[in-house]
């Protein structure tokens, strides 16, 4: 993915994820992680979408020896804006950014795998 | 019944046009995709500047061990943790392993809208992140790449 497709600045607290890129529209998640597909999918999609990562509500010195990972994370807020439109026509416009909309947000400077020591 | 590769992708960011680009060839089913009513769950990690084209090596990066199974199909993925639930018990953010760099990972819930549906009619839940740093691929090597899910 290129490079200047993510910005961040850890040390505020703010990263960004922005892409338009052509992927496929499966219908729903079930069809997509089984590949049964309802008829007439899947169809080729364009989406593009802006995430964005903001205010620190937390930060933590995390290791977790279960899951062979360790870093610096910031709990934030986070927003997202999409927009996607398939083959046949069909078009979503996601409602403008909405700071309450976030389930959970985290940025994070890690390292896992052969970097956990 | 789609003769389009799903491993890969077209990109239009980044000064290199609109052009085919091999993925990393993490399997789709390693992503957890998103959204209600309209799934576009094609994993975006792309092995970009790791030696494309190179079929001698294998710069495909290693999914982290252990995962989910939703709708009983296992994936390599471990949604964020609410905001209510303490940090401390974060899981895993990264989708891949061997890495070294910045991660982020968030999931939003929303509503939007179609020409083809009444107002307010359509809802979403998205999990968007990216991986941006060092790891060590499938070759052994160590490579610098970015790499999105969504």
């Amino acid at each position: 993915m290129p490079r200047n497709s993510v910005e961040v600045h850890f040390g505020s607290g703010r990263a960004a994820f922005r892409l338009t890129t052509e992927t496929f529209d499966d219908h729903d998640v079930q069809s997509s992680l089984t590949g049964n597909f309802p008829a007439g999918f899947p169809q080729l999609a364009e989406i593009t979408f802006n995430g964005e990562w903001s205010g620190i509500l937390d930060r933590q010195h995390i290791r977790n020896e279960a899951q062979h990972f360790e870093g610096d994370y910031l709990r934030t807020g986070s927003t997202i804006e999409w927009s996607a439109e398939n083959s046949s026509g069909f078009q979503f416009t996601s409602e403008p950014a909405d700071p309450a909309n976030v389930v959970g947000a985290v940025i994070g400077h890690e390292r896992n795998g052969v970097f956990f020591t | 019944m789609n003769p389009t590769p799903r491993s890969w992708i077209r990109c239009r960011h980044g000064g290199h046009g609109l052009e085919m680009r091999h993925s990393s060839g993490v399997s789709r089913r390693q992503f957890l995709s998103t959204t209600a009513g309209l799934a576009l769950g094609a994993g975006l990690s792309t092995a970009f500047g790791a030696q494309a084209g190179n079929p001698h090596v294998d710069a495909s990066p290693l999914p982290p061990p252990g995962g989910i199974s939703p709708f009983g199909v296992f994936i390599h993925h471990r949604p964020i943790i609410p905001n209510s639930v303490p940090l401390s018990a974060l899981n895993e953010p990264s989708q891949i392993t061997n890495f070294n760099g910045f991660v982020a990972l968030n999931r939003i819930r929303g509503t939007g809208s179609s020409p083809d549906f009444p107002p307010g009619s359509l809802t979403f839940q998205a999990d968007i992140g990216f991986m941006d740093g060092e790891y060590v691929a499938q070759d052994g090597k160590h490579y610098q790449a970015t790499f999105g899910f969504f």
